[in-house]
């Protein structure tokens, strides 16, 4: 036991290790990236009319002046130091933003995973266990629309019902206006800060606000859970040990919930780690329906804006997590399957 | 006692499985349809998207002369969704199979000569693998001078290419050292030849059933780039340009049917692409005998 909670550890930082170079490849693609996107930052932000001269005083004063080699080292350095740069539309200090919006995404994509899992698990059971009958069916039928569904459109349609028409839930934005200049936020997740400040009507207010966009945004990860716990489920759910627990005399209930689901797992743990990718461009659609002010509308925001240290910070973070996920959904493997081994 | 057995081909135990198949023979249904009215928009209803509308019937909702209501500048809707289908289509097929041809050709050679090509090609598809792909297939547009259909098409593409290098290489790897192929080696076949005659044709199934969730993937994604206004642009009777426009223009709440049937187009032939694919892994996965 010792010796594979060590084989598992030494894996961990080797594959920790692993991700410098993956991670200073991004830097250098997204860096590239960036600056090959057509049109001058200087001139985007001093408008069409502006002259010659204070274009170039601008473009010296933000450094777009200096060979881009020389560019890189400095972004990179500063970095290291905690400073992203300063957005060159808005002004402020990239990492203010980050500070402000990062948190936003990841209460939203959460929220997203947490709806996906809550509908998307019990789905794929249910349709498992009665396999080939009209729920089977129609469970499969809803993962399989849930798969195909444009997300910004169910948004939208969701907005219609639910804002337009009924009034249930606010149209857009994360709190209401009148909180927000009352209410002053600790981690920048509302519904977290609403909790932490015992604040009922911020908690309340928060989640009525996040409903929505999480549905839409969780509604394909939800789809692809379900799908990949039915298929699972089935394979696991005609092993030698689950007939054997059933000759036992054990519940079907036990059968399912503590044999069977356990090792159905495996397969959907991966592809929620796979599903936080997917999230992440999902965002963009749907940040931009709910105005919703994360990192998805901010690296869409930045791009029409040729905001470099905006796009170039908004990037390299989306993939730091994706790349951490992944890990994540790697060593999550040896925790729920002993028969992995690492060396 | 002997009985004379069926003959099989192999053509036939495909066509038996997939008419076994529920979720194939609706999709195949469904994509079939697609197909044809896509094909037929131009021959059936030319239309020209920028010189169609009317502006004295705008805003009019579904009725029996415009079965889906009219736009901002009174043009069909209907009309417009159908037009769409060809663009959608053109741009799923296109895209993949730029996709599949680049992606399988690398990653056969990765996966059969190995070495420091299938190292360095390693490194790509990781990186490439490292960004959520929507995010990469914006990142990808916005470096075009002009958004438009072929850079969508371009984009996603690209973003696709990685996908298959994994699958083909992995394909081939598990099909390297099987007895047949040692055959082919030990009977003196160039390397050349074993790959692309021996061992390609026998990769293509997981491929295959890639591709056509694949064109699904790209539609959402040509859709989702129109909906941001990098794809294709208006007036182009592209789905998610309309409902962008509907979005943008604020008037998807007041006129709902601007935004509704071009999303359940989009969401129709997704489907139907999703159940094809399903249906075909059904019957070209050899694992999935019942």
């Amino acid at each position: 036991m010792i010796k594979k909670e060590f084989l598992l550890t030494a894996y961990f930082f080797r594959r920790l290790l692993g991700l410098i170079p993956v991670l200073f490849g991004i830097s250098i693609l997204v860096f590239a990236f960036v600056r090959a996107i057509p049109g001058d930052p200087a001139r985007v932000m001093l408008g069409e009319r502006a002259t010659e001269e204070s274009v170039r005083q601008i473009r010296q004063d933000m450094g777009l002046d200096r060979p881009v080699v020389e560019q890189y080292f400095k972004y990179m350095g500063g970095i290291f130091k905690g400073d992203l740069g300063t957005s060159i539309f808005s002004q402020i200090p990239v990492s203010d933003d980050m500070k402000r919006r990062f948190p936003a995404t990841l209460e939203l994509s959460l929220a997203a995973m947490f709806f996906a899992l809550l509908v998307g698990v019990p789905l794929g059971i249910l349709a498992a266990v009665r396999r080939n009958t009209s729920v089977d069916n129609i469970a499969m039928v809803v993962a399989l629309v849930g798969v195909s569904m444009p997300v910004f459109w169910l948004g939208m349609i969701m907005k219609y019902i639910f804002s337009i028409s009924t009034k249930i839930f606010p149209p857009s934005a994360r709190i209401d206006d009148l909180l927000s200049f009352s209410f002053v936020p600790i981690t920048n997740m509302y519904v977290l800060d609403g909790i932490l400040r015992f604040n009922g009507t911020v908690i309340w207010d928060a989640l009525l606000h996040l409903v929505m966009p999480a549905v839409a945004l969780g509604t394909i990860p939800m789809a692809i859970i379900a799908r990949m716990t039915r298929s699972s489920m089935v394979e696991v759910l005609s092993q030698d040990y689950v007939r054997t627990a059933r000759a036992k005399g054990l519940m079907q209930q036990s059968v399912i919930w503590k044999h069977a689901l356990r090792n159905a797992m495996l397969p959907v743990i991966t592809v929620v780690g796979l599903s936080f990718g997917g999230l992440l461009s999902g965002a963009v659609l749907t940040e931009t329906i709910f105005a919703w002010s994360g990192i998805g509308s901010w690296i869409y925001e930045g791009i029409f804006q040729r905001d470099y240290p905006v796009i170039q910070s908004g990037v390299l973070l989306v993939s730091l997590v994706f790349v951490l996920v992944n890990l994540m959904v790697d060593m999550s493997y040896a925790f729920f399957d002993p028969r992995i081994q690492y060396r | 006692m002997v009985t004379a057995a069926k003959i099989e081909t192999p053509f036939s135990i495909i066509r038996r499985r997939f008419a076994k198949s529920a979720p194939g023979r609706v999709g195949l249904v469904l994509t079939i349809l697609f197909v044809a009215l896509a094909l037929l928009a131009p021959v059936l209803r030319p239309y020209d998207a920028s010189m169609d509308g009317n502006l004295a019937q705008k805003f009019l909702p579904p009725s029996m002369q415009h079965l889906m209501g009219t736009d901002d500048l009174g043009r069909d809707i209907a009309v417009r969704v159908w037009h769409g289908a060809q663009i959608s289509l053109r741009v799923g097929v296109i895209s993949v199979s730029v996709a599949l041809i680049i992606g399988s050709f690398f990653g056969f050679l990765a996966g059969f000569f190995g070495g420091w090509f299938d190292t360095v090609l390693g490194w790509i598809t990781d990186l490439m693998l490292a960004f959520p792909g929507t995010l990469l297939a914006i990142g990808i547009v916005a470096i075009s001078p002009k958004p438009s259909l072929e850079t969508t098409l371009l984009a996603i593409s690209i973003v696709q290419i990685p996908v298959y290098i994994r699958l083909s290489r992995g394909s081939v790897l598990g099909l390297r050292d099987l007895e047949y192929v040692q055959a082919a080696n030990a009977l003196g076949a160039n390397r050349l030849r074993v790959l692309f005659k021996h061992l390609v044709p026998n990769a293509l199934t997981p491929l295959i059933v890639q591709a056509t969730l694949s064109v699904a993937t790209a539609t959402l994604e040509t859709a989702g780039l129109g909906f941001l206004g990098l794809g294709a642009q208006p007036p182009t009777p592209e789905w998610g340009t309309m409902i962008a426009d509907a979005f943008r223009g604020a008037y998807w709440d007041s006129a709902p049917w601007t935004t509704i049937f071009p999303g359940l187009a989009i969401l129709v032939s997704v489907l139907g692409y999703n159940l094809l694919g399903d249906g075909l892994r059904d019957v070209l996965d050899p694992r999935a005998v019942n």
